[in-house]
């Protein structure tokens, strides 16, 4: 009788134990879910290609699109299941950034990003790239439209313009970007100042 | 970069093109004139770089350690299973 209890009280404990390992399995599954959700990774944590270095600055595949004339090298390149099969998807991440809303030059750069994964792998690459800002912003998605590569060629073609120009205007009107510019000591223009706020 | 002959000098980089779409004539004075950024930009870029330095460093831990949830799961699924498995048995 007192082996019985003996052993039903083991297995009472290690019972405990086997459920223990099985909610921190849960709870550590479920904040390594939160946290790849969080930083806007995808499925994937694995990288196409640039895997190896991407610690390094410098480090990865610079990718070229020949019709655009366009380069750059994506932060990730992640392998996802999209659509029944597996797609890269170029993420941009820009970790510092806090904005509920995705700015336009990272669209852009994104879009960039989209259209050298689609030249460099015609038959993997997703439809759409992903832009990544500080936990809690974000993540959002970018995709090629009509309107979007519209946008995109007419700032190249002002770009290349601007290469020959003897002079380029400001091409903006927002007190912020001034504040925030990193050109503004050699700029030569006027400042803009956000407007005085009465009573 | 890609490489530096006269045929490639309209190319574009991805992260030039956010530069001027911020303003058209900072991203002229810093691409085409060759002004050096300001020194808070320095310290700004600087804490991207750790930014994303850090965000790396996530990544790689997570990619070490995303077997452990599953495991633990299973491993402790199996080992309740035995112990159900001999209880009876034994009883």
């Amino acid at each position: 009788m007192k082996e019985l209890l003996a052993i039903t009280e083991a297995l009472r404990l290690w019972g405990i134990f086997a459920v223990v390992l099985v909610i921190a399995g849960i709870g550590l599954t479920v904040y390594q879910w939160r946290q790849r959700r969080a930083a806007g990774w995808g499925q994937s944590l694995r990288v196409r290609d640039q895997d190896a270095d991407r610690s390094q600055r410098g480090g990865g595949t610079v990718l070229y699109d020949p019709t655009r004339r366009i380069f750059g090298k994506p932060d990730y390149i992640s392998e996802e299941r999209r659509g029944g099969r597996l797609q890269l998807v170029a993420i941009e991440a820009k970790p510092t950034r806090r904005s509920k809303t995705l700015r336009e030059g990272d669209e852009m750069q994104a879009l960039i990003y989209l259209l050298l994964l689609r030249a460099t792998w015609p038959q993997q690459a997703a439809d759409v790239a992903r832009v990544t800002y500080a936990p809690g912003f974000g993540p959002f998605e970018v995709k090629a439209t009509p309107e979007a590569l519209s946008r995109l060629d007419q700032h190249l073609t002002q770009m290349r313009l601007s290469k020959t120009s003897r002079a380029v205007a400001r091409s903006h009107n927002q007190a912020a970007r001034c504040n925030a510019c990193s050109m503004a000591s050699s700029c030569g223009l006027q400042r803009l100042t956000f407007p005085n706020k009465k009573g | 970069m890609p490489p530096s002959r006269p045929e490639f000098d309209d190319w574009i980089s991805a992260s030039s093109v956010g530069d001027h779409v911020f303003c058209a004539r900072s991203f002229w004075l810093r691409e085409v004139q060759g002004h050096r950024v300001g020194t808070d930009t320095d310290a700004r870029r600087q804490r991207g770089t750790d930014a994303h330095a850090t965000q790396e460093r996530q990544r790689r831990v997570l990619i070490r350690t995303e077997w452990v949830g599953p495991t633990l799961i299973g491993g402790g699924a199996l080992f309740l299973a035995a112990l159900i498995l001999f209880s009876f048995l034994g009883s």
